[in-house]
C-alpha cells in the first residue's frame, strides 16, 4: 500500500476520525494531507469512512422517524443547531421554493423526529428504578406514564407503572423484563409493568389488549412470575407461551414449559402444559385443550398431481426430515445441529438456532422434474420467528451457496422473497421478486409461489392471491416483468448437483443465511398449482392436524 | 405561464434532480468539510439552492460531481464562516480525490443499497459496539460525552470506532461481492 503499512495505516485511520470529529489540530491536518495525497489506498479508505458517517447518521433519523412519527405534531419545533454545541436537536429545514417543498416537508419530518428522540432521552434517569428494557420497536410503539406518553425507542429503559402500547396491526416491541423474560407484545396491545410486583397477589405485569409472546427463563428467576389479563391470571415458572386479549376473553397458547392458570370470573383453575391451549372469559369455563387436533382428511385431500417433495416434519425425534412426497427416491434431509432445532410437539420443528437441515444428495428428481415442464410451486406453512430476518433468510433452498441457485424462497424482512434462476435471470437467480411489505408476520403462514410454464408468477398467501413484485436492487432482466409479474425463460440452466436445504444456506463467501421459525410442511410441485388448488391445500391445512380453536 | 418562468422552473428542475442523484456523495463531501452533520444537512440545502441558481453556467459536457463539488466546497466554506469559524480543513486536490473516490462506488441507487447494506452489518456488531454507533451517529454525541457514558477514555473511543469502521467496511464489501 504505498508505504503505508497495517501500523501506519491504522494512526493514518485515526487521524481520519480525529479530523472528522473535529479534534485534530492543525498540524495533524498538515500530516493527514500530506498522507492522503501520497496513498490511493488511504483516499479510499477516507471516502469510505465518510459514506459510513453520513449514512450512518440516515439510519439513526430513519429509525426515529420510524419509531416516533405520530407525535409529530404536538413536538415544539427544536432551536437551530450551531456546530459543535454538543447533542444536537434538529432545527426546521429552510424555504427553498415550492419545488422542492416536498423534500424540505421530508427533512423537516426527520428534524423534528430526531429533536423528539433527543427530547425524550433527555428526561431519562430520572425516573424510578428500571424494571425492563425495550430491545426493539417497530411501528407506531408508545410508552405512557403518569408524566406523558411519547414514542418509544429501542434501549429506553422502563420503570414501574409504565405502560406500553402498540398501535396498528404492524407495531411490535420487544422488551427484556428483569433480565430472565423476553416479553414480544403486537396486535394493538397494552402492557403494564405493575409497581406492586412482589406483593401477594400482585401481578407483575398486566396485558389489557393485543397479543403477548413470552419467554420466561425459570433458572434466572427467583420467584414466579405472575401475568394478568382481564380474565385469567397466568402463574409462570419458566416457559414459553402467547396470550391473546380479546374483549370478551383471553387465549392462552403453550408452546413449552408449564403454567398455572386462575379465572378471574369464577375462581376455576387449570394446568396446562406445551402444545394446549385453554381459552377464558366471563362465560368461558377454562379447561386445558390440545392446540392440534388430530381430524384426518377433516378438510378434504391435499393435491398430489405433480407433487415432487413433501416434508411434513411429523418425525417428532431425530435428526432425520423425512421426504414422504412418494415420488422417486425420498429426498431426506439431515439436521446438523440437533441442539438449534426443538421438534414440537403437535408436529412442526422450530429452528432456534443456527442450523443446516440439509439432504446429503443432490435434488436431482425435482431440479429433472421442474425442467421438464419448466415450472414449479414452492409450498410451505410456517411461522417466521422475527421480522429481522434478512439477506434473505433462506427458508427452502436448492443451491451451491450464496451466488449460485436454482430456486430459493426466503425471508427479507416483512417479505416473502423468491430467486429463481431461468435464461433469462443470474445464476443467483436474481431479479428478485418479492411480496408486498407486510405480508410476512411472525404468526402461522401458508405461503406459496407458482411459476408456469409461461413465465407467469403468483405468490398466495392464506389461500389468497396476494400482491407482489420485482426488488429494486440488483441488476434489471428484460426478462423479468412487473405488470404481469413475470419471470421469463426456462430452466435449462438448472444444475443438477445443487442440494436442497432449509432455514439457511450452503456456505458461500459472505457466510451463512439462518432463518429462525417454526416449519409444518414444506412441499415443491414440478408444476404451477391453480388458485383452486392452493385454496385447496390451505383448507387441508397442517399435515394430519388442524388448529384448535380458530 | 411566461415562456421565461417556464425556462427558470426547468432549469431549477434539472439542477434539483441532478442534485438528487448525488445526494449521499456531496453530503459526504460536505461532511468533509464542515465536519457536523446538522450542518452538512443544512449547508447541502443551501448548495442545493446555489448550484440551481447557478445552473445557466454549468457547461454539460464536464461531469457534473466535479462541478457541483467545487460549488459545495465554496458554500460549505462561507457556512463555517458564517459560524465564525476558521477551521484547517483539507486541501481543495485532496478533497477532490476523495469525491473521485465515492464517485467510484456508484450512484446513488448503489450507495442506498449500499445503506441497506449498512444497516444489516450493524445489526452483526457486538451489543457494546452498536450501542457506541447509536451514541455517535444517531445521538450525535461527541467522543468526550461517550467516554463519560461508557467510561472510556476518548483515545480509546476512537481506536474503537476505527475498528468498528472497519468491521463494517469488511461487510459491506462481503454482502456487495454475494448476496
Amino acid at each position: 500500500m504505498n508505504g503505508e503499512n497495517g501500523k501506519t495505516r491504522t494512526q493514518a485511520r485515526l487521524l481520519m476520525l480525529r479530523y472528522l470529529d473535529g479534534s485534530l489540530p492543525e498540524d495533524g491536518v498538515s500530516e493527514l494531507n500530506v498522507r492522503l495525497k501520497a496513498t490511493p489506498a488511504l483516499r479510499r479508505d477516507f471516502a469510505d469512512l465518510l459514506l459510513q458517517s453520513v449514512q450512518l447518521v440516515e439510519l439513526g433519523q430513519e429509525h426515529a422517524a420510524e419509531t416516533a412519527r405520530p407525535a409529530l405534531a404536538v413536538r415544539p419545533e427544536a432551536p437551530r443547531h450551531r456546530a459543535g454545541a454538543g447533542p444536537v436537536p434538529r432545527g426546521p429545514a429552510r424555504p427553498w421554493g415550492w419545488w422542492i417543498t416536498g423534500i424540505a416537508a421530508a427533512v423537516l419530518v426527520a428534524i423534528g423526529v430526531v429533536f423528539n428522540s433527543y427530547w425524550e432521552h433527555a428526561g431519562e434517569g430520572l425516573a424510578a428504578p428500571t424494571l425492563a428494557r425495550l430491545e426493539r420497536v417497530e411501528g407506531d410503539v408508545f410508552v405512557a406514564s403518569r408524566t406523558g406518553r411519547g414514542p418509544a425507542r429501542a434501549d429506553q429503559m422502563l420503570g414501574p407503572e409504565a405502560r406500553l402500547i402498540t398501535e396498528g396491526p404492524a407495531a411490535t416491541a420487544v422488551l427484556r423484563y428483569r433480565e430472565a423474560t423476553r416479553l414480544e407484545l403486537a396486535g394493538g396491545g397494552t402492557l403494564t409493568l405493575e409497581p406492586a410486583a412482589g406483593l401477594a397477589g400482585a401481578p407483575n405485569l398486566v396485558l389489557s389488549a393485543g397479543l403477548l409472546r413470552a419467554s420466561v427463563e425459570a433458572a434466572a428467576l427467583r420467584d414466579a412470575l405472575l401475568f394478568r389479563t382481564p380474565h385469567v391470571d397466568v402463574q409462570v415458572v419458566g416457559t414459553r407461551f402467547t396470550l391473546r386479549v380479546a374483549r370478551e376473553s383471553t387465549r392462552v397458547d403453550m408452546d413449552e414449559g408449564e403454567v398455572l392458570l386462575a379465572s378471574r370470573h369464577d375462581g376455576r383453575t387449570a394446568r396446562l402444559r406445551a402444545g394446549e391451549y385453554a381459552v377464558a372469559g366471563q362465560t368461558i369455563v377454562i379447561a386445558a385443550r390440545p392446540q392440534f387436533e388430530r381430524t384426518p382428511a377433516a378438510a378434504g385431500p391435499r393435491v398430489r398431481d405433480g407433487l415432487v417433495l413433501l416434508y411434513t416434519f411429523l418425525e417428532g425425534r431425530g435428526r432425520l426430515v423425512r421426504d414422504v412426497s412418494g415420488f422417486g427416491q425420498p429426498l431426506n434431509l439431515s439436521i446438523s445441529h440437533p441442539s438449534e432445532i426443538a421438534w414440537l410437539p403437535a408436529g412442526g420443528l422450530e429452528v432456534r438456532g443456527q442450523v443446516m437441515i440439509a439432504s446429503d444428495q443432490a435434488a436431482q428428481k425435482v431440479t429433472d422434474a421442474c425442467r421438464a415442464g419448466n415450472a414449479l410451486t414452492i409450498e410451505a406453512w410456517l411461522t417466521p420467528g422475527s421480522l429481522e430476518q434478512e439477506g434473505p433468510s433462506r427458508i427452502v433452498t436448492i443451491s451451491r451457496n450464496t451466488g449460485s441457485r436454482n430456486v430459493m424462497l426466503g425471508q427479507e424482512a416483512d417479505r416473502y422473497v423468491v430467486r429463481l434462476r431461468t435464461t433469462a435471470t443470474t445464476e443467483n437467480g436474481t431479479p428478485t421478486t418479492q411480496t408486498a411489505p407486510g405480508t410476512l408476520r411472525c404468526t402461522l403462514q401458508h405461503i406459496v409461489f407458482t411459476r408456469d410454464a409461461s413465465g407467469r408468477v403468483q405468490y398466495y398467501l392464506d389461500g389468497a392471491p396476494c400482491a407482489a413484485g420485482i426488488a429494486p436492487e440488483g441488476k434489471a432482466s428484460p426478462g423479468v416483468t412487473a405488470n404481469p409479474l413475470r419471470i421469463g425463460g426456462d430452466f435449462s440452466c438448472w444444475q443438477n448437483d445443487y442440494r436442497l436445504c432449509l432455514a439457511n444456506e450452503f456456505l458461500g463467501i459472505s457466510g451463512y443465511r439462518p432463518w429462525l421459525g417454526k416449519l409444518h410442511l414444506v412441499a415443491v410441485y414440478s408444476r404451477a398449482l391453480s388458485h383452486e388448488e392452493v385454496r385447496r391445500n390451505n383448507a387441508a391445512g397442517l399435515p394430519g392436524t388442524r388448529m384448535a380453536g380458530k | 405561464m411566461p415562456a421565461e418562468e417556464r425556462d427558470f422552473q426547468e432549469s431549477y428542475e434539472q439542477a434539483f434532480r441532478q442534485v438528487i442523484a448525488h445526494r449521499t456523495m456531496l453530503k459526504a463531501y460536505i461532511q468533509a468539510i464542515v465536519r457536523d452533520p446538522v450542518l452538512a444537512e443544512d449547508t447541502l440545502s443551501d448548495v442545493t439552492i446555489e448550484i440551481a441558481r447557478s445552473w445557466a453556467r454549468y457547461d454539460p459536457a464536464r461531469p457534473f460531481p466535479n462541478w457541483a463539488r467545487g460549488v459545495a466546497r465554496r458554500v460549505a466554506l462561507n457556512a463555517l464562516r458564517g459560524l465564525g469559524k476558521r477551521p484547517a480543513t483539507l486541501d481543495p486536490e485532496v478533497l477532490e480525490a476523495v469525491g473521485s473516490e465515492i464517485d467510484a462506488c456508484g450512484g446513488e441507487a448503489r450507495l442506498e443499497s449500499r445503506k441497506r447494506l449498512l444497516r444489516r452489518c450493524v445489526a452483526q456488531l457486538s451489543e457494546p459496539n452498536r450501542r457506541l454507533v447509536q451514541l455517535r451517529y444517531f445521538e450525535n454525541q461527541t467522543y468526550e460525552q461517550i467516554a463519560d457514558a461508557v467510561r472510556r477514555s476518548v483515545n480509546a473511543l476512537y481506536v474503537a470506532f476505527n475498528r468498528i469502521h472497519e468491521a463494517l467496511s469488511r461487510c459491506i464489501r462481503e454482502n456487495l461481492e454475494s448476496t
